[in-house]
């Protein structure tokens, strides 16, 4: 094929060519086309193959990456228990382990993350070139008919970096039904009694608050006896701590709240620590306060209702414990508490009040449940409960019918499981286990208990407090 | 460089490739290519099944999740533990299986959920499962057949016989479609009444 020509010697010295037949122009058009194409279909054949492989392997990574996760996820969940989706980010559950350890899975950004000690660390359990789009718990919570379960969606991209042609979405979704059913066979229900025998109290006061006492309850038959004075003056709720009674006096300054404890024998109080007045707005005039069995300390919701506190019954300082999730509150329409209980396993109900205003006739209720400890104060974890009494929220653009409660509030877990809320016109048993959550009046709460007889501490004017 | 016997020097024309000896090069070459890049195509294809492979075990799982939902639910409720889902799932009423709507009704602000339904399945292919993709916080598989929602490419069916008095199987099946062809993918398990006697 070479088209060159050398140079040769004659026996005469003179040099001549001989030339080589080169290609015509036809030949050698359809030899450089055939070798464009081939080399174009090679190259374009190692491109795709490359990017293929790429790809394969990308997608094969990355899908057994993100099985791997939610398997993880699925599996752990379905062996925990108390599950919880924070209302305003339903990228972010909660339950407990099955060690008793609080799990949190959360969407931080374009990866999925796990903590094993209640939120306090994460670490990621996807790749970093899989970008979540989509982490969504749906949570079913349990009652004492249903059995909490949960739907997982996860959805996102495999990426390469620099090479988006290569992208690989995935969608995922699966659901788990919790495994431990509490109740059946030797499982402990995940409900039950704070009280440890000690009969139901009552905290009363009078109308013109110049006396507050403390009353037997029989919540078998309703009947008030054995009525005790304890102190003058507008008093938060009572609680129990460490086997003493507890409740904060407001005044007779503005800025003075006074802790006092009760002998539950005789009614006397002792003033026990002044609240200090930069704390001023918690435990306020009908702010909560509220026992955590668990960690044995006292709540206060803060004046704006947006902040709890805890007391310390020697010093009466007020702590910082957390501050509610204002995107729940606000969704709800309920930017304040005003009262709130805690079960056994340390579970706070609260009750809320509408932006409105939580004046007498103007409390408009419902019930969420948050799990607190001192180790993760954050309300993160709300199980949103059926409505108690007040706005049907389900309805609440349809202007449903408003029922309130009536005047000042307080509720506490009874030791028959059952959640005991008083306000001025009576007290009503809630089943927080019924699916219904039915509310009924106590029957044998006398219905003149509201009647005016001022200064008669054996027939006060109202409820400041129920304890047991 | 020849010589010949003058001592001059020549050359031989050197003959080039023809046409049809470069187009059997071509074609060998391009035969050699071939199965590179069919095995290429091949893992993107095994890639894909695999993906939906995934997908489909975990929508099954779910299925399965949810008839265990129900019969937990029942046994604490004090209903029949087979309620809600024998029938419609099986039990010799309907051969056609049913479906599992997790998103059925409406989502309930107090509950935080969607109640979920365990539907009959009308005819021998239930319904396709769609998709809903946006908003991205929003995104789910489910039931609903109107825009927003789209077609997904997966089919479920549950399908639950009764062993004894108080045991049932519960099978779960996929299908779908990788490039016109027809997956399948099921899994099965068995339930039983935890209450029984």
């Amino acid at each position: 094929m070479s088209m060159e020509a050398s140079p040769s010697t004659t026996t005469r010295g003179l040099a001549r060519r001989v030339y080589a037949r080169g290609l015509t122009l036809v030949e050698m058009l359809v030899a450089v086309g055939v070798f464009s194409a081939v080399i174009v279909i090679s190259v374009g054949a190692a491109v795709v193959a490359n990017d293929s492989f790429r790809k394969t392997q990308l997608q094969g990574t990355a899908i057994a990456n993100v099985g791997v996760a939610l398997e993880t996820m699925a599996r752990s969940i379905r062996a925990g228990s108390e599950y919880a989706r924070d209302l305003g980010t339903p990228s972010r559950f909660s339950f407990l382990s099955e060690e008793g350890e609080r799990i949190v899975y959360r969407r931080n950004g374009e990866q999925v993350e796990m903590s094993s000690d209640n939120g306090v660390s994460f670490r990621p359990i996807t790749a970093p070139n899989l970008k979540i789009k989509n982490l969504t718990f749906w949570l079913t919570a349990g009652s004492a008919t249903a059995q909490p379960r949960v739907t997982i969606v996860l959805g996102g991209v495999a990426q390469l970096p620099g090479k988006s042609q290569l992208d690989s979405t995935f969608d995922l979704q699966t659901t788990v039904s919790q495994r431990t059913i509490a109740g059946l066979g030797s499982g402990s229900p995940s409900w039950g009694a704070v009280c440890d025998g000690s009969p139901m109290l009552l905290h009363t006061y009078t109308e013109d608050n110049s006396m507050n006492s403390l009353c037997n309850l029989d919540v078998a038959t309703g009947e008030v006896s054995s009525c005790r004075s304890t102190f003058p003056g507008a008093a938060s709720e009572i609680v129990r701590s460490g086997g003493s009674l507890y409740a904060v006096r407001f005044g007779p300054g503005p800025a003075q709240s006074d802790l006092y404890r009760i002998d539950e024998a005789t009614g006397v109080s002792t003033n026990v620590a002044t609240v200090p007045e930069e704390y001023d707005g918690f435990c306020y005039y009908y702010h909560t306060v509220a026992v955590d069995p668990s960690i044995d300390r006292v709540y206060c919701s803060a004046g704006a209702g947006s902040e709890v506190r805890w007391l310390n019954f020697a010093t009466g300082i007020l702590t910082y414990a957390h501050g509610f999730d204002m995107y729940s509150l606000q969704y709800y329409n309920l930017p304040r508490f005003i009262a709130s209980a805690y079960d056994v396993s340390g579970l706070a109900y609260y009750l809320g009040c509408s932006s409105s205003g939580c004046n007498y006739g103007d409390i408009r209720l419902q019930t969420f449940r948050y799990k607190t400890t001192p180790e993760d104060p954050l309300p993160r974890w709300a199980i949103p409960l059926p409505l108690i009494r007040g706005v049907d929220f389900d309805e609440i653009f349809a202007n449903a019918d408003v029922s309130n409660f009536s005047g000042e509030v307080s509720m506490t877990f009874g030791r028959d499981g059952f959640l005991y809320i008083a306000d001025q016109a009576g007290i009503y048993r809630v089943d927080v286990e019924g699916i219904s959550y039915d509310i009924s009046d106590f029957q044998g709460y006398p219905s003149d208990y509201v009647s005016y007889t001022p200064h008669d501490p054996t027939s006060p004017d109202g409820i400041s407090g129920i304890s047991c | 460089m020849p010589e010949n016997m003058n001592g001059h020097t020549f050359h031989h024309l050197q003959k080039g490739f023809t046409l049809v000896e470069m187009l059997v090069a071509v074609s060998i070459l391009v035969t050699a290519l071939l199965p590179a890049l069919f095995l290429a195509t091949r893992g993107i294809t095994t890639s894909v099944y695999s993906k939906n492979a995934i997908t489909a075990k975990f929508l099954a799982e779910e299925a399965m999740e949810f008839v265990r939902n129900r019969r937990d639910s029942n046994l604490l409720s004090g209903a029949e533990w087979t309620d809600g889902f024998l029938p419609p799932c099986g039990g010799g009423v309907n051969a056609n299986g049913c479906k599992i709507n997790i998103f059925a009704g409406s989502y309930s602000i107090t509950t935080g959920s969607f109640p979920g339904a365990i539907e009959e399945c009308i005819g021998t292919d239930c319904d396709l499962l769609y998709y809903l993709s946006s908003p991205v916080s929003e995104s789910k598989y489910g039931y609903h057949q109107s825009p927003p929602w789209q077609p997904s490419i997966f089919r479920r069916r549950v399908r639950v016989e009764q062993v004894t008095g108080n045991e049932v199987a519960v099978t779960v099946t996929m299908t779908w479609m990788d490039k016109d062809l027809p997956k399948k993918l099921e899994v099965k398990e068995t339930l039983f009444n935890l209450t029984g006697s």
